[in-house]
């Protein structure tokens, strides 16, 4: 057999194994004329800089240091292609499925809902590839000019592929979840206009960073390790996101993603910590990072936990059935799982970790610092009690009737966390010239209270007990629903599979 | 349609007898949409080898059991089975022995026919050579050989339709649920479409459930039916069983086991009636008269040439009534009865009910 013979046998072996998305979607693109169009756009665009660059640039072109120029106006192109027109082909191609009810015949077929998003991924890849290949000609011919920093447009072309992977991820995922057809053009515009806008705002970031960016500061890595990382974990989490959308819904939706997010707490502080401990020499674990730390946190408890109260408490039997034997690790992994009341439990589990983080970080913070521990307390308590109450309300209304979604329950506890807010300032009403210091009312204000704790603290030893007392009312108002909710997973009898198929209940309704 | 003047009343043969398991069947299947409630407590079975008619008015519910079927819905109560795998708890088991093919086509732009076998091959799983075979399969049954290079494009709607068939087929399911295929197609094109699901039930024994409201179509393909309206099953059974029903409404309740015994179901207490039609020279008035005054007859019609009538009579009335058509000198061209069609019984059976 021949070399040639060998390779084409590879080469059949290989799209034989490879994902039959990314197969099909090759085919079509190489068929279809806005993707040609768009490559020939690209080449001309290149070409036009390039014969501009060598009649304008006259002499310079030989002995100036002219190459990063050059560079960047082909660096420009190169990521409006790859981070806008690629990512937004992305999400067109899924919404397309949608509009064409393509996506009902491929649902049906075995291929798993991750199969189909690393599908559209890949496909992505391909394209980007195709046009960095594109490119790469006007690359090599820079490369020839003074002043071109091998490593530096290495390193800037490395980072767009990994940018250019994660919007396309995103855009994904929001197709995913794209469910209202009648505003399909509007949610297009928009999906288009936020990706030039993040374009130019990673441009920037990675002009600036390559700028100031030094392969000897050591710093510059670390920050540069971390900011991947943070990338990676949101890749994942918008993949999860995707998955989800697209999967039956009998399954189990929820867990990947509450994992995901459990995850990227734990990286948060364990990345911190393995900085501090790695590279002492350039990290120092002080208020600096605490701070902006804990707050993150909180904020990403805050969302998360918002739409974890929230849930739809209805487990199917597949769910069901597939939970593991054993008990404990069935009531390790009942928070995971679908529902309000085990979401509320989620989140208590995560706020705890994240007081006794706080706890722990105590003596790493400046003995002069006013961020004592009564703020990340403060913090606790108020995430608590509108949690709560989000978890409460959600399970009372969502019952009456099938108008009432999750997403309205939401809105109600943002509008009642921002007239608690306003009501303390209520007398400037009758009195514009009223001038507001901390009192007791602002209780209602959780910024206020923050800002108050972290300034003088006068209150503190109000504010706290009286926080406490709300926290634990909102416990005690949930806490059946969540005791309910841990045993249906700890003590679920799965039935065998034959007595469940002849158990439906006549005209009995589950769910809805 | 119209034979003369017979009408054979046949006890109808429960159609599950000897059959084995059922392949597909539906319990006591709920889906509400809010207050409507498309499907409302359906159940009905169907067996290897079967073609089971699905007919119902627009708006029935059909499209909304068969997605449910298909494992693109979940119901809201009850639970559906294919070659005993349940729609809710094992979807993916479904998937493998389920084809469905629905009501839109499902058009990818930029792709050739056997492009578009060929990616569905893929996503079932299909590798290398299974792969080849399973395409090469579908072709020569759909006769689609000659135009496989041709982008889908550009098929015409009947060519379009066997792909989609074909598409249906390509993982050679026990069980196939067809949402409407011979919507649109011209009457030769229907009758390919016809013949290629007669031979899938019959050589290749599979499971065939069709919705449709062509009823004349359902009639010559099918050996058994299930009427659907507002969401509920209103009869059920062979041909034959819901031909010789009556304007009933929920003739058959539909529980466990009514498959079985749903022969003995049919009415006992009402005397079989026939639509019975005379078709004469001249005189049509005349006739319309006497005809009133004749014993058994109800509802008579007239028309430009010809008087139809409800007849109670059992044969040897219906034989004595000619003879005294002929007797009064009546110029009589032709006398004819029809038994009830499909579509009659389809008629009879709903009543335009819409939510
Ligand atoms: N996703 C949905 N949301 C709300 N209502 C729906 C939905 N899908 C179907 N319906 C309603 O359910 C009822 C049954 O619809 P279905 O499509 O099953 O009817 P059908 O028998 O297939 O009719 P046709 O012959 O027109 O195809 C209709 O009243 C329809 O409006
Ligand atoms: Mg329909």
């Amino acid at each position: 057999m021949s070399t040639f013979e060998r390779s084409i046998d590879l080469l059949e072996t290989v799209g034989d194994r490879a994902n039959p998305i990314l197969v099909k979607e090759t085919r079509q693109s190489l068929k279809s004329r806005q993707f040609v169009v768009t490559f020939m756009l690209l080449l001309a665009a290149s070409w036009f800089i390039f014969t501009m660059g060598v009649m304008l640039g006259g002499d310079a072109i030989e002995f100036g240091a002219i190459g990063n120029e050059f560079f960047w106006f082909f660096y420009v192109i190169l990521a409006f292609a790859v981070l806008v027109l690629v990512p937004f082909s992305a999400y067109r191609s899924l919404l397309a499925e949608k509009d064409q009810t393509t996506y009902d015949l491929l649902s049906i077929t075995t291929l798993s809902p991750r199969q189909i998003v690393w599908g559209k991924l890949l496909s992505a890849l391909v394209q980007v590839l195709i046009f960095y290949s594109a490119i790469a000609p006007f690359i090599a011919f820079t490369s020839l000019l003074q002043g071109f920093d091998f490593v530096m447009v290495g390193f800037m072309l490395v980072i767009t592929l990994l940018l250019a992977m994660l919007s396309s991820m995103i855009a994904i995922a929001s197709s995913a979840m794209t469910k209202q057809r009648q505003y399909q053009a509007l949610t297009s515009m928009f999906m288009l206009g936020l990706l030039i806008v993040q374009t130019m705002f990673l441009l920037s970031i990675v002009g600036s960073f390559v700028n100031t960016f030094s392969l000897v500061d050591a710093e510059a890595w670390w920050t540069l390790a971390f900011g991947m990382v943070i990338a990676a974990s949101y890749f994942l989490l918008f993949q999860q996101v995707a998955t989800a959308h697209l999967t039956f819904e009998s399954d189990d939706r929820t867990s990947g993603i509450r994992m995901v997010f459990s995850g990227q707490f734990l990286l948060l502080w364990g990345g911190i910590y393995a900085m501090t401990w790695l590279a002492p020499l350039t990290f120092s674990l002080g208020e600096d990072v605490i701070i902006p730390a804990t707050i993150l946190s909180f904020i990403h408890w805050g969302a998360v936990g918002m739409f974890a109260v929230t849930d739809d408490p209805y487990l199917s039997r597949r769910v069901r059935r597939n939970l593991p034997d054993n008990r404990l690790r069935r009531l390790l992994f009942a928070p995971f799982l679908q529902g309000g009341h085990r979401g509320y439990v989620y989140v208590l589990v995560h706020l705890a970790i994240l007081t006794a983080i706080s706890v722990a970080t105590v003596p790493f913070l400046g003995s002069l610092s006013k961020w004592s521990l009564d703020v990340p307390i403060a913090m606790t308590c108020y995430l608590v009690i509108y949690l709560g109450i989000a978890c409460a309300l959600a399970r009372w209304c969502l019952g009456l009737s099938s108008d009432i979604r999750a997403g309205h329950i939401r809105v109600l506890t943002l509008i009642l966390l921002a007239i608690g807010c306003m009501l303390p300032y209520a007398p400037l009403l009758w009195n514009p010239l009223y001038v507001q210091s901390y009192n007791i009312s602002m209780l209602l204000n959780p910024f206020a209270t923050f800002y108050h704790l972290s300034d003088s603290g006068s209150y503190a030893s109000v504010i706290i007990p009286v926080l406490g007392i709300g926290a634990v009312l909102a416990l005690a108002v949930n806490l059946r629903a969540m005791k309910q909710g841990i045993a249906e997973i700890v003590f679920a009898e799965v039935k065998p599979r034959a007595v469940v198929a002849e158990n439906v209940p006549e005209g009995a309704l589950i769910g809805e | 349609m119209s034979e003369i003047a017979v009408t054979v009343d046949e006890q109808p043969q429960p159609p599950s007898n000897g059959r084995g398991e059922p392949t597909l069947e539906i319990r006591n299947l709920h889906r509400f949409f809010g207050k409507l409630k498309a499907v409302n407590n359906v159940s009905f079975r169907a067996y290897a080898g079967q073609v089971m008619g699905f007919i119902g008015p627009n708006g029935a519910g059909k499209t909304t059991t068969m997605r449910i079927l298909a494992t693109l819905d979940t119901p809201t109560a009850g639970d559906a089975f294919i070659c005993g795998h349940s729609v809710i708890d094992d979807p993916d088991r479904v998937r493998r022995v389920l084809g469905f093919m629905p009501d839109s086509f499902g058009r990818y732009p930029n792709m050739d026919v056997v492009e578009y076998l060929d990616f569905f091959a893929r996503a079932y799983g299909f590798r290398g050579a299974a792969r080849r075979d399973a395409v090469e399969r579908v072709l020569v049954f759909t006769e689609l050989r000659k135009l496989a290079e041709k982008p889908i494009s550009a098929l015409s709607k009947g060519m379009s339709q066997r792909l989609c068939l074909g598409r249906t087929l390509i993982h050679d399911p026990e069980v196939l649920v067809l949402d409407e295929p011979a919507a649109g197609l011209d009457p030769r094109a229907r009758v390919e479409v016809r013949e290629l699901i007669a031979l899938l039930a019959s050589e290749m024994k599979k499971t065939v459930l069709i919705s449709s409201h062509i009823l004349t179509e359902l009639g010559e393909i099918c050996d058994s039916a299930a009427i659907i309206e507002a969401g509920e099953i209103l009869a059920h059974g062979t041909i034959e069983e819901i031909q010789s029903q009556r304007k009933r409404r929920r003739v058959l309740a539909p529980v466990e086991g009514v498959v079985n015994e749903g022969g003995a179901e049919t009415d006992e207490d009402e005397p079989h009636t026939t639509i019975l039609a005379a078709r004469v020279l001249s005189g049509v008035e005349q006739l319309e008269r006497w005809l009133l005054e004749q014993p058994f007859v109800s509802e008579v019609n007239m028309g430009p040439q010809q008087v139809s009538f409800t007849f109670a009579g059992d044969a040897a009335a219906q034989c004595d009534l000619l003879k005294r058509i002929v007797e009064n000198k009546f110029e009589l061209l032709e006398f004819t009865g029809k038994t009830q069609s499909l579509e009659d019984a389809f008629m009879a059976i709903t009543e335009g009910i819409t939510q």
